[in-house]
């Protein structure tokens, strides 16, 4: 395969190397002249200097023949623009932008950018898996889709807890995928599986759609 | 009107006491505190010390009650993002988008944006100087 890789640093350069190693063809864009100067220094002549976001700059990395674009640059808008050039100019099959700020990941999926990388994100959800207390853990965003994988532990004192899956009141479109029980079995989440106390619950749900869900699991019960 | 402005340019600065002195209701936002400094306040003519490619900042400016929405800073990439940001995020009915590169201001005046080049502009009308 034939990829561009628009920003060179920490990300690019080490996302550079393993596409080297695996043997595909690696173009690196890269703007600031003491980066382009490391990259050609150690990996050899793959790298031109100037910005990725420019029409003339993605022509002279012959962007018509790409198979990919990935831009990992620090700026949202230098990642955006040269997904669009790419696409709309070039024909790039595919184009990856790195998302800095959260908040862009909707406008970047409706403007065309095909894969989108949000490194706080996953962030995040490593956070919220190391933390004693977690409310509810984002495990893994579905690929085009608006829907992700969630993880909730059911608390012993849950309304839920001792309930079988068929009573509980799920928000429409948020579906139960699997149970994991205390001692990390997996099983099969039929409808008349009764919730322990406890497991955990991994379903597919929204972003808007996550609270009401978290609620029907974890809500004391009032005796 | 209301009408929200990002980046306080010399010719950012000029369409925003234009627009104010028209009777409009214009926000100018900008990230550098000094570039403001050339604008007086008043009720017609706010300014915001702010990032035009961030949502809060955007709402913080008015873009919600916005009519129109200008994007001439100095960088192409991030007058994309932002006029982008309003377009379909706030949906802004006006957006205009200043694009240097000749280049990316016809794509994306075929992607919908309204878009200005002072590029094509100048030398459009350094020719016609020439010509005349």
């Amino acid at each position: 395969m034939y990829v561009i890789i628009v920003g060179c640093g920490k990300v690019g350069y080490h996302l550079t190397r393993a596409l080297l190693e695996a043997e595909h063809e690696v173009l690196v864009i890269e703007r600031d002249s003491q980066r382009y100067a490391y990259v050609v220094d150690r990996q050899g002549s793959i790298a031109i200097s100037g910005d990725g976001s420019e029409a003339s700059v993605l022509e002279e990395a012959g962007a018509s023949r790409a198979d990919v674009l990935i831009a990992v640059t620090g700026l949202d808008e230098d990642n955006l623009v040269a997904c669009q050039v790419a696409k709309r100019k070039f024909r790039v099959p595919r184009t990856i932008a790195l998302v800095n700020n959260p908040q862009n990941d909707d406008l970047f999926r409706k403007l065309g950018v095909d894969v989108i990388v949000s490194h706080t994100d996953i962030i995040l959800s490593h956070v919220e898996e190391e933390l004693p207390q977690h409310a509810l853990v984002h495990l893994l965003p579905l690929p085009g889709s608006k829907r992700h994988l969630v993880g909730v532990q059911i608390p012993p004192d849950a309304e839920a807890a001792g309930k079988p899956l068929e009573s509980l009141e799920l928000p429409q479109g948020t579906v139960i995928a699997l149970l994991v029980d205390e001692e990390g079995e997996p099983e099969v989440p039929s409808p008349e599986k009764v919730l322990q106390p406890n497991s955990e619950v991994i379903a597919v749900t929204t972003a808007s759609d996550e609270e009401a869900l978290y609620n029907v699991l974890t809500r004391v019960a009032v005796s | 009107m209301n009408i929200v402005i990002s980046g306080c340019s010399r010719a950012g600065a000029m369409i925003a006491r234009r627009l104010a002195s028209q009777g409009n209701t214009v926000t100018v936002v900008d990230s550098n505190e000094e570039n403001l400094r050339c604008l007086t306040e008043s009720i017609e003519l706010r300014t915001l010390l702010g990032d035009a490619t961030q949502d809060e900042d955007l709402v913080m400016a008015g873009i919600e009650q916005a009519e129109a929405f200008l994007a001439v800073e100095t960088k192409d990439a991030r007058n994309i993002l932002a006029s982008q940001k309003a377009l379909h995020t706030f949906g802004v009915k006006n957006v205009i988008c200043h694009i240097a590169d000749p280049i990316r201001q016809q794509m994306y005046a075929e992607l919908g944006l309204k878009t200005v080049s002072t590029a094509n502009i100048l030398s459009d009308m350094i020719l016609e100087g020439l010509y005349s």
